[in-house]
This record gives C-alpha cells, structure tokens and sequence, in this order.
C-alpha cells in the first residue's frame, strides 16, 4: 500500500462495553481522589507509583488485551484505549507499569517464548514488574539502525557490551528490552540486530541519572560492561531485531498519552478562566479542544487497527507528530492565555513551567518529528 | 465506512469522472447551471437519497449522502447538490413535496452569516429558508436576486422576499438541519482536500528542479506529509460526526468544522507552496479546488461560530469535569 492509498483510515465506533469501563475507571479516580491517593498535577511528567500500579493491577487494567494463560484478561484494544484516555485524563501516575504495559509485555507475548511469556507477563499483569527501553546511544539517536552495543555469543549466553542513552526509568525499572547488535559486516545495518531483555540487576549493569533542563530525574544512561545473560534473554529471533523494534513503536506512538498531558493544562486553565471568559479565550479554547479530540479519533482509529492485527506505522506516525505538535502549542497559547487574563493560581504557573521546561523533547523522544515525517513519507510513496 | 457508504462513494465517484470534467465546473463558475450533471445525479437518484423509499428515496444515512459529497468536492462538482440533498428531505421530513429540480437553502438564526443568502438560489424559482425560531424550526420558501457570488466563483445570491411559513417543526430540528449541513459541507471539504494530496503526490513525482523530481527533496516531502496529516485528520473527525447518534452529532459537528477550519487552511498552504506559480494560475487545476476551500469553510456557519459553540459547552468547567464535558461521556 502506498501513495495516497495509505492514507486511507477507518472510522472506528468504541463498542458499548467500552462505556460501562469508562464508569469503572472514572469510579475509580473519584475513589482514589477521595482517598488522598490522587493529586492534581503539577508537572508534565508521568507520575511513577509502584502502590497505584498494584491498585490498577488489581482492577484489570494492565494486560488488558493479553491471554489469560499469561495473566492478561482478553478484552479489546478499544477497551485498552478507554483505560488509557480515561487514566492519563485524571493524572493518574501510571508510569511504573506504562512501558511494560504498553509495550514490552506486548513484545514479549508477540516474539517471545513460552519460558519468557510464563516468567514476565504474569508479574507484568499484577502491576509488579516494570520495563524500561534500550534503543538509543550516545552515537545512535534518530539513525537508531547504526547502534554500536554488541552481543557476542558465549557459552550458554551473550555478553552485552555497550552504552544506551536516554532511558526513562532505568533507575527504577526492573528489566530492559535493549537492542544489540549480534552479527557484524552485513550489508544493510538493519541486519544483524537483536533484542535482550535484560535484568537491570545483572553484574556488569552501571545506570547514571542525566538530569534534563526541567531539572528532573526521568532518563538516564545505562551502561554494560561484559554483562552475561542466558540463551533465553533474547526475544524473537537473532537478527529480527529491527521488525520488532518497528512493531513496538507503534504502540509507542499511537497513544494518547501526548495530547493527553497537553489537557491537562486546558482544563487547569479553563477553570482559572471562569464562566465569564472572553471571546478569545472562549476561541482558543475550543480550536485547541477540538484539535484534541480529532487526535482522539485518530488513536481510536489506530487501536483499532492494532486489534484487527495490522501494523499502522504510518497513521501511528502521524499521531505522534500531529499529537507533539499540538502539545507545544498549547503549551504556549495557555501560557498566553493565563498572561491576558491574570490567571495567577499557583497550580498552573507550576504547570505552565513544567510545559515550557519540557517542551523541546515532546517533539525529540519517541522519535523526532523529522523521523516521523520519513517514515510517513515512506509509507505515501515519496521515498 | 459502512459498505453502503463506499457503494455510494465508488458510483458517484465514477458519475463526476464521467459527467464532470473541469470544463463543466469552468462553466458553472462562468454563470451557466451544469445541467447534463444534474440529469445524471438525479437518474441515479442521488438528490433524493434521503427520502423514505415511499417518496422514490433511498433511505439512505447521512454517512452516505457524504460520501456522494465527498466524490463531488473531489471533482469541484458545481450547483446546489447537498442543498437539494439535504432540502428534500427537510420537507419530507415536515410532510411536504419539493418542488422538482434544485432547491437551493438558506438558513437564517444563529449561524446565519449576515444577510441570507443561497448558493445557486438563481437556479430555482423559490428557495427553501430554514429559519430558527423560537419553538424549534420554521420552513418557508422565498424569492431571490440573482446577485454575488464567493471565492467558489459560483453563484451566492440573495434572498429577497420571503414567503409564509409553510412548516414548523419543534426541538432542535433548527440545530439539526443546519448541523447536517454544515456537516456535508465537511466532508465536501475532504473530497477538495483529498484531491490536493492525490495532485500534489503526482506533481511532486512529476514536476524536475535541480536535475529530479521535487518529491525527492526532503523539504517537499515534509510538506506532503503535512498536507497528507490534515487531511487524515480531518477525515477522522468528520467521519466520527457523520456516523453519530443525532444527539452526539450536534457536539461532533462543532468539534469537526473547529477542527476542519485550521485542516483547510494548512492545507491550501502547503499544496500552493508544493506546486509554486503554476499553481497560482486559473489555467491549471488547483484552484478550482482551494477557492472552494475558502468559500466552504465557513459555509453553514464559520470556524468561528462553531467554536463560540463548541466553547459554550466548555466554558465553566471544573478542570475535574473538562474531559467528561469533551468526549461526552
């Protein structure tokens, strides 16, 4: 599929049981409101609580879409995605289990085996284990394809050597999915890469803080010196690194977690700006909300593409780069906003920082725009 | 899209192919009504898709009737094809026979933008007026001056007497027919869209600079892409709002036409600047298809009336009860 056919993205319904969910979530964010357990946020970042995840664990709502046999509850992507938009609405910290759920675990059941399946997703499922994400290097960020760490085969393993750069919660999470590369002097560089999951615990494993302009600790490097690991920490085949590592993206991207932290900041400032705003503020407020809400069909466009087994790279792509985008601007236009109307509460000035402060990586991590705009141009034909 | 929708869309589309061809819509912008496309859309039976089966109808959604659309923005179809689309069964709906032939509609209430006025209301001896009152919604028929046009170089006219009130209808049937509207309109406006990313796909693989094609400079793609974005996202949008329940519809439709008014705007953008001058001349295509994106946006009400609509339903929140107040769940 190629050219403007490519393009071409079906409508899709979220299905009735979906709405009964949508009342179990928002049930359970008035409860944990109640309880003292939830706070209005005062950042851009994604919370990280190991008790929340448990608690979300215990309602179903992580593994949703995966076999029981591994611990999962077989509902659909259009229900995950309610999960998804209903949580990352309230702010909930869902970021200790986020990438595990979203898509180690679903690399892991995907490419995996048996032995890995019974031995991660289980633990995935009960909020208990959580994954961080090894592609970039020091050398190595968007031309991800060029990355030096290497595995070289062993006795019963691999020995891992390497540097990965830029890897949120590396000092918090549990295991590693990481990309070697295993077989050098191939001809095309996508050739010859493989992914480990890797305890973070293992001998040889040195995790450093980088702390970002926000002043935040989120990412970090992680470097392996002669790191042992068994046979069985590669998932999938040797070699098929790069497919996989494609597959997961889209689950990366095509999520609503980007525009999702931009309305967070909308609704702080619409209720600062009352029910007598002006007619600009009024304007802004609705061209920004209905650029959300488009994106919102578009990622339920997307999980339902995943659930029908296809790969949507292209439209996944678009909602990341469309989805960034429009974080950074509202960022701006409320932080105009709030300075034409003298909205001074100290939770948005709060906000609005950790907006401006985080800004430049919304369009950098998970793929710059750039990026996303080739494999976009790829999937039309252009390239 | 629900299989009847894309039967719609593959037989209209194959109808403009045939019946009509960019002199037509030359013509029509020149003054003259397209009346060999008219015979065509009425034999198939387009015009009055939405009426019952028992008034020669094909029962059709509004999803379907924007597909038909859809096909007809793709080809810069002239004449007043959604009004008499959506005007048939406007009077259906009240009980009443249309006249034959077109029916060209102005709305007038909230919306309304300025002086009435009825796009091809020279086509038709009377034009159909759907006027907000304030039980719900009246139907009158009224005369017109063959006066004006917009940026689509088609006729605008005015209207001039209107007549006694023929029909009421009560509720938010006002707030519906001008939603349906307005929501046709949309997906016209995704037809024009999609055939500037299909024109501008080709002439990027076409057109040499520099010693190749410009589809092979980076700084052309990102502009394709872009282009290509807006319209997938537009599409998303107004597709969700077409195949609504009528209650979610009136909502989805301020969040589509908010949405589509910056969709069109980027767009024309990027698919002028793609193209350079060729396609600032009346010679070549293009503009047969964006100076009816300027007149459309803010046809059946502008981008700004339907954010004012939009933000009354979100102006006041709590920052707690914003998402509930969005997604309408």
């Amino acid at each position: 599929m190629s050219g403007a056919a490519a393009l071409r993205l079906e409508t899709a319904e979220l299905p009735p049981q979906a709405e009964a969910l949508r009342r179990e979530l928002r049930a359970f964010v008035a409860e944990e409101r109640a309880a003292g357990r939830l706070t209005d946020p005062t950042g851009f970042g994604m919370g990280f609580s190991p008790e929340m995840s448990r608690r979300i664990a215990e309602r179903g709502w992580i593994a949703m879409t995966w076999p029981k046999q591994w611990g999962g509850h077989e509902r659909s992507a259009l229900e995950r995605y309610v999960m998804m938009e209903e949580l990352l609405a309230a702010a909930v910290p869902v970021g200790a289990h986020w990438v595990a759920d979203r898509q180690s675990g679903p690399v892991i059941l995907r490419f995996g085996n048996d032995r890995q399946r019974a031995e991660h997703l289980p633990a995935i499922a009960r909020g208990e284990r959580y994954f961080c994400i090894g592609m970039s290097e020091p050398s190595s960020g968007s031309d991800l394809a060029s990355i030096r760490s290497r595995g070289d085969k062993v006795p019963g393993g691999w020995r891992l050597n390497g540097h990965k750069l830029w890897t949120t919660n590396a000092h918090r999470a549990h295991f590693m999915i990481s990309l070697f590369r295993t077989t050098r002097g191939l001809d095309s560089k996508h050739a010859g890469l493989s992914q480990f999951i890797i305890p973070l615990n293992s001998a040889g494993v040195t995790v450093k803080p980088v702390i970002s302009m926000a002043g935040e600790h989120d990412f970090n490097e992680v470097f392996f010196d002669d790191v042992f690991v068994e046979d069985d920490a590669m998932v999938g085949a040797e070699g098929n690194g790069w497919n996989q590592v494609s597959a997961e993206l889209a689950y990366e991207r095509s999520g609503p977690e980007r525009w999702l932290s931009a309305f967070r900041l909308l609704a702080v400032v619409v209720e600062a700006l009352g029910s007598d705003a002006d007619r600009e503020a009024r304007q802004e407020v609705a061209r920004l909300a209905s650029h959300m809400l488009t994106l919102r069909r578009l990622s339920i466009s997307v999980a339902a593409m995943l659930h029908a087994g296809l790969s949507p790279s292209v439209p996944a792509a678009m909602v990341k780069d469309l989805g960034t985008r429009l974080e950074q601007e509202t960022v701006n236009r409320m932080r105009d906003l709030a300075l034409k109307n003298g909205l001074t509460a100290p939770v948005l000035a709060e906000l609005l920082q950790s907006g401006l402060l985080w800004s430049p990586a919304f369009t950098i991590r998970g793929g710059t725009g750039e990026i996303l705009r080739g494999v976009i141009a790829k999937g039309m034909g252009l390239r | 899209m629900s299989e009847a929708s894309a039967l719609f869309q593959d037989v209209a589309e194959r109808l403009f192919a045939d019946a009509c061809p960019l002199e037509v819509t030359a013509a029509a912008e020149a003054g003259e009504f397209p009346q060999d496309l008219w015979g065509a859309l009425e034999d198939a039976g387009f015009l009055s898709m939405l009426l019952p089966e028992s008034d020669g109808g094909a029962e059709a959604s509004l999803a379907d009737a924007g597909a038909i659309l859809r096909a007809a923005g793709r080809h810069a179809a002239p004449g007043p094809i959604l009004e008499t689309i959506l005007g048939r069964r406007l009077l259906a709906d009240a009980g009443l026979a249309a006249p034959a032939g077109p029916l060209p509609i102005a709305f007038l209430g909230d919306g309304a933008p300025g002086p009435a006025r009825a796009r091809w209301g020279r086509a038709a001896d009377l034009c159909l007026i759907v006027e907000q009152t304030s039980a719900g919604a009246a139907l009158r028929f009224a005369e017109v001056a063959c006066e004006g046009s917009d940026a689509s170089f088609e006729p605008m006219d005015v209207i001039t007497t209107a007549g006694a009130t023929v029909a009421v209808a009560a509720g938010p049937a006002y707030e519906q027919a001008l939603a349906s509207a307005a929501l046709l309109k949309s997906a016209q406006m995704l037809g024009a869209m999609d055939w500037c990313v299909e024109r501008c796909l080709a002439f990027a693989g076409e057109r040499e600079q520099f010693g190749k094609a410009i589809g092979g400079f980076q700084a052309i793609q990102h502009h394709l892409v872009v282009l290509a974005e807006e319209s997938v996202a537009a599409a998303a949008i107004v597709g969700a709002a077409l195949s609504a329940a009528d209650d979610e519809r009136l909502s989805l439709t301020a969040v589509a036409r908010s949405r589509l008014g910056d969709a069109v705007d980027t767009a024309r953008w990027f698919a002028h600047q793609t193209h350079g001058a060729i396609g600032f001349t009346r010679e070549y295509p293009l503009n047969y298809r964006t100076r009816r994106l300027i007149a459309w946006r803010d046809d059946f009400g502008s981008t700004v009336f339907w954010r004012d609509r939009l933000a009354a339903q979100l102006i006041g929140a709590p920052a707690q009860d914003l998402w509930a107040r969005m997604v309408q769940a």
